[in-house]
């Protein structure tokens, strides 16, 4: 807080911060996360919460791993205090900051110095801790990138000096495949990294939203001048009325149906009706009570049966039934099919609103600069940011700059829009620096989710079970608003089916709008709740027929040479059946573990179950190209222009290893700008698993682009080896060596002398009315078996084990990908068992629940490299992989421990119960 | 950002001290670790102008646990508790109960005191300021009626969810209350009066939880020795940290040859109270067998709430209460 409200009860509090003594002056109610990061400036400490729910303000009080924004400042008095800024002089520090490197226990770094700080307590206290220790230890902690283990290795490597794994430097022309340190780690692990909230201008007034308490309601403003007399600090309110270009914004060209701020009607809790800015301790003294808005609530349509229900009232003028889209992918007979099948599965699923949890919530500002607008913003899509705020403010698209700051954690839901329209207009209007960070229930409130998916789905095989016949008709509630629900409602029909040879196909998908929160993109885009569906119908199936679950799988997974249901041959990289020969013996040795166990164990029984998916990588029979460009400046320095935004999954490394490799020269050359939409090309959005597929294989033409101008230049051979050396470029061929001096080049006007630009579009061709067509140019496939517990008194469930087996096509980076799988895992284990958003009910991270240490099951990767010939060196995606086959895995689990299905997600305790008493299974001890 | 919500905190660091400090602020509240009150601060549940620290009252600090017994100052930390080895060795329920509260951030900052007197919890109460205002609040602050049952004639069933007072309650603890002009004793159980009977005949409720008068508090919970006694604590969850317990158990029993001699059994997470079940004197004397199984299953169904004020259905609270409860006794009766 620049501007300190002079309250009465204003005192000072002493302490000592990192080994340095403090006297700061609080105000009355101030906690101590707001002293260190806005009173002192230490934005090392991060706030995901403010409610002792994440952890990610952990810092040391006399030692001890305490949430600082619990801690009423005033009792800090006297205190000595270590925050994420003072690590490195405690004794372990800097060997747990280079651990964490090294075991890439950071993806996105947001709960890296909470984190950390949690580590160091652990470390003091233990002398050796074992896993369990650590675990327990660290519990007060959230991170939603990682899945944990990796951070508990690295606990336990700077306890036990002993678990060392190597990360490589890597010789020039060897980067690729090889575990090549995350080239933005350090500043994640001193909290130099900043994030949205962390550095806005010092002279910035502070945005905040008036959101709607209601999720259906007319409303109009009154007359706001006396709200501004009574609050002084309160500079100006802006409504829909000051938005100067267009008041909407939406992810399809022809779908900008969500204002910036409602227009006399509300459509879902938490829109935004109007934005005041002021200066902090203005905004924060504002009650919604305050302001002159008079509701008028409407009856709302929560859920896709109201929505779809006959009379249901249109919520949006042009969709008189309320679905947005339909998709449809239709192949073959389905129903003669079936009817001569030998086994037929069906059932009806349905899974719920799931939240991303990102740690960090929405945070940037934004500045106007002359008649240019500036956003500094944590973002998953910085032009597609910047083609939304230019519509709002009726600018060229060039007259707006997005400059991506850190961004903790993403998983799609930054990929919609969310403060920085607001930002930008009320920038425009002030032409003052405005800044805005949402608290966590804003942010839970107003932001895109998973959508809740009603599925109905019917299976049929033969005799020998191979699959006959595969139909589904899923309904997605969108929300309110349109936002990525195309998207799902298409990507649907053509996995639904699964990664298998099906001959006869009808899937049908609706995105259905309703008054709930708008459900955007989220890590599979559909794909994972439709994958619940097929994986329950395969173990049907399987059941029915005798097969063992895998030899099913097996005996039907899509190889090279199938045609997909959408008439696609496969060409190549399709590594299904290598998963599961990876998985066999596994499988095999946990189904008798789990023999043995339930032999004499009464109220535990222990299961195991096992999902498959496939995923397409990129747009869905959309165009989404890249651009990648690589320069070399008179001065010989080497710049990677990357428009690819990093949220945490590894893209700015795995794309600089790429790049490396193609140019032939090392990782460490490079100087790296990223995302910056003054400066790079457009490298479409970091979603879709797309980025190291599309954009690395740009950043493999960008390379290959450059070195055939040296070569050119040099007249050396395709063989020769590259060294930079000052602005001193040495090409050495054969025996024989060449010299350029960068210098002595003709530059540009920005000193660039040699340039190389590559584009990568996925080949791909429009779906027709049937859905017939080739979606995606290359398919990720992975298998994952999941060992679980099933308690029969309680209904709880743990899951032990996890065996993961994906075909990423190359891991350019294993570290990485299995980072982003161990992540994944831990995603897809909430939504099988925890994860439920009520809209207007678990808006906080403690209602709403995600896997915490303790959760985290083994896991074991298996990585299958079934190279894909248009990759970059073989690469396809993991992102959204990683997180499919682990839901279906563990619920397939439930059922093979206790005979039952269960048929909502999350599979809660009292669900379970609930299950197995209908069952007759539960049991009383 | 959230409403700032202005209040004062004040420091002492003797017992003389707050004493002072609540004469001169008759409405101050006390100020543990705040995980609870802070937290409920920000949300606009309570906004009280005055806190008293309690954490540096020097005399509140104390633990002792011995085999002749157990006195732990309402400002002890709940990581020490925990951790302590008398606490460990031989009132195992206390420390396990004090080791299952949220995370390690929140056991290092949260006390005793706070964790005893521990705001009840409800869906329609730990909600922001902005959504209680669109739900018309409820009993439990400034509005009209329950939202959970909207017919309980003023009657708030706020869910009580401290996990140490079950643990103590099962070795018949008492309570030191400090007031302005002394100090009275009470018997742990006795502190918690939320009793939510419909028919109006109880003093107790969601709201009216603690049995402390205007300007009372905490100083210490004390247990005297338990020879003999075996005891433990479990609580079901959906995660495996920071999160209050959607059923947390205490048992106590003594076990004399074959014979159930002593059993206590409390039970939190779902009444607005912590429950010691009344009448297992009854199952005692015999072996441990079906009888007292179905003994115990009777007092819970009888006792403990199925009320809707968390995610998880009340009726499933009270269901797997009884598990676990069966399970306890016969774990501990094993040995
Ligand atoms: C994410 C999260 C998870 C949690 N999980 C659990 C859990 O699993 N189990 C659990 O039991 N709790 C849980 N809590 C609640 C809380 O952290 C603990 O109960 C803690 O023990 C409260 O202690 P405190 O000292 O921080 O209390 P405070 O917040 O300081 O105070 C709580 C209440 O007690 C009053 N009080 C404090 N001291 C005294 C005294 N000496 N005499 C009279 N009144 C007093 C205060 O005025 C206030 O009303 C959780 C909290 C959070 C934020
Ligand atoms: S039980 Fe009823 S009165 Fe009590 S907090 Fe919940 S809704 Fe309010
Ligand atoms: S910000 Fe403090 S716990 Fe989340
Ligand atoms: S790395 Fe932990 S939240 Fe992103």
């Amino acid at each position: 807080m620049n501007e300190r409200p002079s309250l009465s009860g204003a005192a000072p509090v002493s302490f000592t911060l990192n080994g340095i003594a403090r006297t700061v002056v609080t105000a009355p109610g101030e906690r101590l996360s707001e002293v260190v990061r806005r009173g002192l400036g230490l934005t090392g400490t991060k706030v995901g919460c403010n409610a002792g729910d994440c952890g990610a303000c952990t810092v040391l009080m006399d030692g001890a791993q305490v949430c600082a924004c619990m801690v009423a400042a005033r009792q800090a008095e006297g205190r000595s205090m270590v925050s994420i800024e003072g690590l490195a002089e405690l004794p372990l520090g800097r060997a747990l900051q280079a651990a964490f490197h090294r075991h890439d226990a950071a993806q996105c770094g947001i709960c890296t110095p909470g984190m950390l700080m949690a580590a160091a307590d652990v470390l003091s206290r233990h002398a050796s801790p074992d896993r369990q220790t650590v675990m327990d230890a660290m519990g007060g902690v959230l991170c939603r990138c990682t899945g944990y283990l990796k951070i508990v290795d690295a606990v336990l490597d700077v306890a036990q000096a002993g678990l060392q794994t190597k990360g490589s430097g890597a010789r020039p022309g060897e980067a690729v495949g090889q575990r090549v340190l995350r080239l933005d780690g350090a500043p994640k692990l001193t909290g130099e990294a900043l994030y949205g909230d962390d550095g806005a201008p010092a002279d910035a007034l502070w945005l905040k939203a008036i959101r709607s308490p209601h999720a259906h309601a007319r409303f109009s403003l009154g007359d706001l001048a006396p709200f501004l007399t009574r609050h002084p600090g309160i500079v100006r309110v802006f409504t829909a009325g000051d938005v100067p270009g267009e008041n909407a914004f939406g992810i399809y060209p022809d779908l900008k149906d969500q204002p910036v701020f409602g227009e006399g009607i509300v459509r879902h809790r938490g829109e935004a009706v109007l934005a005041l800015a002021g200066t902090r301790a203005a905004l924060e003294a504002v009650q919604i009570a305050d302001l002159p808005i008079t509701w008028e609530p409407l009856p709302g349509l929560h859920g896709v049966q109201a929505a779809l229900a006959e009379g249901a009232p249109a919520i949006h003028a042009g969709k008189p039934d309320n679905v947005l889209t339909r998709g449809v992918v239709a192949c073959g007979q389905p129903e003669a099919a079936r009817a001569n099948a030998a086994h037929i599965a069906e059932g009806t699923f349905e899974t719920s609103f799931v939240e991303h949890a990102y740690i960090e919530p929405e945070a940037g500002y934004a500045r106007r600069v002359g008649d240019r607008m500036e956003i500094h913003a944590c973002t998953q899509a910085p032009m597609m940011d910047r083609d939304e705020v230019a519509r709002v403010l009726g600018l060229a698209r060039e007259h707006v700059r997005i400059v991506p700051t850190a961004c903790g954690g993403g998983f799609g839901g930054k990929l919609d829009v969310s403060l920085q329209p607001m930002l930008a207009v009320a920038a425009w209007h002030l032409d003052r620096p405005v800044r805005c960070v949402y608290e966590r229930i804003e942010s839970m409130a107003s932001t895109t989710k998973r959508h809740p998916a009603r599925i109905r789905a019917r299976a049929s095989c033969d005799a020998a079970g191979r699959l006959v016949s595969y139909e589904l008709d899923g309904d997605f509630n969108t929300g309110a608003y349109a936002s990525w629900g195309p998207t799902v409602a298409g990507r649907v029909p053509v996995h639904a089916a699964g990664p298998y040879r099906v001959p006869h196909v009808r899937n049908r998908a609706r995105a259905v709008y309703t008054n709930d929160t708008p459900a955007g993109a989220f890590r599979g885009f559909g794909v994972p709740q439709a994958a619940i569906a097929h994986e329950a119908l395969l173990d049907d199936l399987a059941e029915q027929a005798g097969i063992d679950r895998l030899e099913l799988r097996h005996r039907n997974a899509l190889r090279a040479g199938d045609t997909t249901p959408t008439g696609q041959v496969l060409g190549a990289s399709a590594g299904l059946v290598a998963c599961l020969d990876a998985l066999r013996p596994r499988w095999q040795a946990l189904l008798s573990d789990a023999a043995a166990f339930n032999a004499w164990s009464h109220a535990l029984r222990r299961g195991l179950g096992i999902g498959c998916m496939w995923y397409g990588i990129g747009n869905t029979g959309l165009s989404n190209p890249s651009t990648m460009r690589l320069t070399l400046a008179r001065d010989g320095t080497l710049t990677f222009w990357n428009g690819a935004v990093d949220i945490g999954q590894g893209s700015t490394t795995v794309l600089t290893q790429i790049a490396a490799d193609a140019l032939g020269l090392p990782v460490s050359a490079f100087r790296l700008v990223v995302g910056d939409t003054d400066v790079t090309f457009d490298a479409g959005k970091t979603s879709a698993s797309r980025q190291t597929f599309v954009s690395g294989k740009a950043a493999q033409l960008a390379g290959e682009a450059l070195r055939t101008r040296i070569l050119r230049l040099t007249n050396a051979g395709p063989g020769a080896r590259l060294d930079l050396d000052g602005a001193r470029l040495i090409v050495a061929d054969g025996g024989e060596q060449t010299v350029v001096d960068l210098a002595q080049l003709p530059a540009a006007g920005d000193g660039i002398v040699l340039e190389g630009v590559g584009t990568f579009d996925p080949p791909t061709t429009p779906l027709d009315a049937k859905g017939q067509g080739i979606p995606y140019a290359t398919y990720g496939f992975a298998a994952q078996i999941a060992s679980v517990d099933v308690d029969l008194g309680l209904g709880t469930v743990k899951v032990r084990r996890i065996v993961a087996a994906h075909d990423v096509g190359r891991a350019i980076n294993p570290a990485l990908v299995e980072g982003q799988i161990h992540g994944g895992i831990a995603q897809g284990l909430g939504l099988a068992l925890m994860e439920e958003f009520i809209p207007g009910r678990t808006e906080n991270l403690h209602d709403y629940l995600i896997p915490t240490f303790g959760d985290m099951p083994e896991i074991e990767v298996h990585l299958i490299e079934d190279r894909e010939p248009l990759g970059p060196y073989g690469a396809k995606g993991i992102g959204e992989p990683a997180l499919i086959p682990t839901a279906p895995a563990i619920l397939g689990a439930i059922r093979h421990a206790t005979g039952v299905t269960i048929r909502k997600v999350p599979a809660l305790p009292h669900r379970v119960h609930a299950a197995l008493a209908a069952a007759g299974k539960a049991v009383e001890f | 950002m959230e409403a700032l919500c202005e209040f004062q905190v004040l420091s002492p660091t003797s017992l003389a001290g707050v004493l002072e400090a609540r004469t001169a602020h008759p409405q101050a509240q006390l100020l543990g670790g705040g995980t609870d009150l802070v937290v409920n601060i920000r949300r606009g549940i309570v906004a009280p102008a005055v806190l008293i620290d309690m954490t540096g009252v020097a005399e509140l600090r104390a633990i002792r646990a011995d085999a002749q017994g157990l006195e732990i100052g309402a400002s002890v930390r709940l990581a020490e508790v925990a951790q302590h080895p008398g606490v460990v060795a031989h009132y195992p329920v206390v420390a396990e109960a004090a080791a299952s509260i949220a995370g390690p951030t929140h056991r290092n900052m949260g006390t005793v005191g706070g964790n005893l007197c521990l705001d009840t919890r409800c869906i329609f109460y730990n909600q922001s300021q902005w959504w209680r205002s669109a739900n018309n609040h409820c009993l439990k602050t400034t509005g009209e009626i329950c939202h959970v049952a909207p017919k309980s004639r003023g009657v708030c069933f706020a869910t009580f969810s401290g996990d140490l007072a079950p643990a103590l309650m099962t070795l018949d603890a008492e309570v030191d209350i400090q007031h302005a002009a002394g100090k009275r004793t009470l018997p742990l159980r006795d502190l918690y009066i939320g009793h939510a009977r419909h028919d109006g005949s109880g003093q107790g409720d969601g709201k009216h939880y603690l049995a402390l008068q205007p300007g009372e508090f905490i100083a210490a919970v004390r247990v005297t020795s338990t020879p003999g006694l075996r005891s433990g604590y479990d609580k079901i969850r959906i995660r495996r940290s920071i999160e209050y317990p959607v059923a947390g158990v205490a048992v106590a029993l003594r076990r004399v040859g074959d014979t159930l001699a002593h059993l206590r059994v409390a039970v939190t997470g779902t009444n607005p109270r912590p429950v010691l079940l009344e009448g297992t004197e009854a199952l005692c004397g015999g072996a441990l067998d079906a009888r007292v199984f179905k003994g115990l299953d009777e007092l819970v169904r009888d006792q403990i709430m199925s009320m809707k004020t968390t995610f998880t259905p009340g009726h499933y609270r009270r269901r797997v209460a009884g598990v676990l409860a069966r399970r306890l006794v016969q774990r501990l009766f094993a040995g």
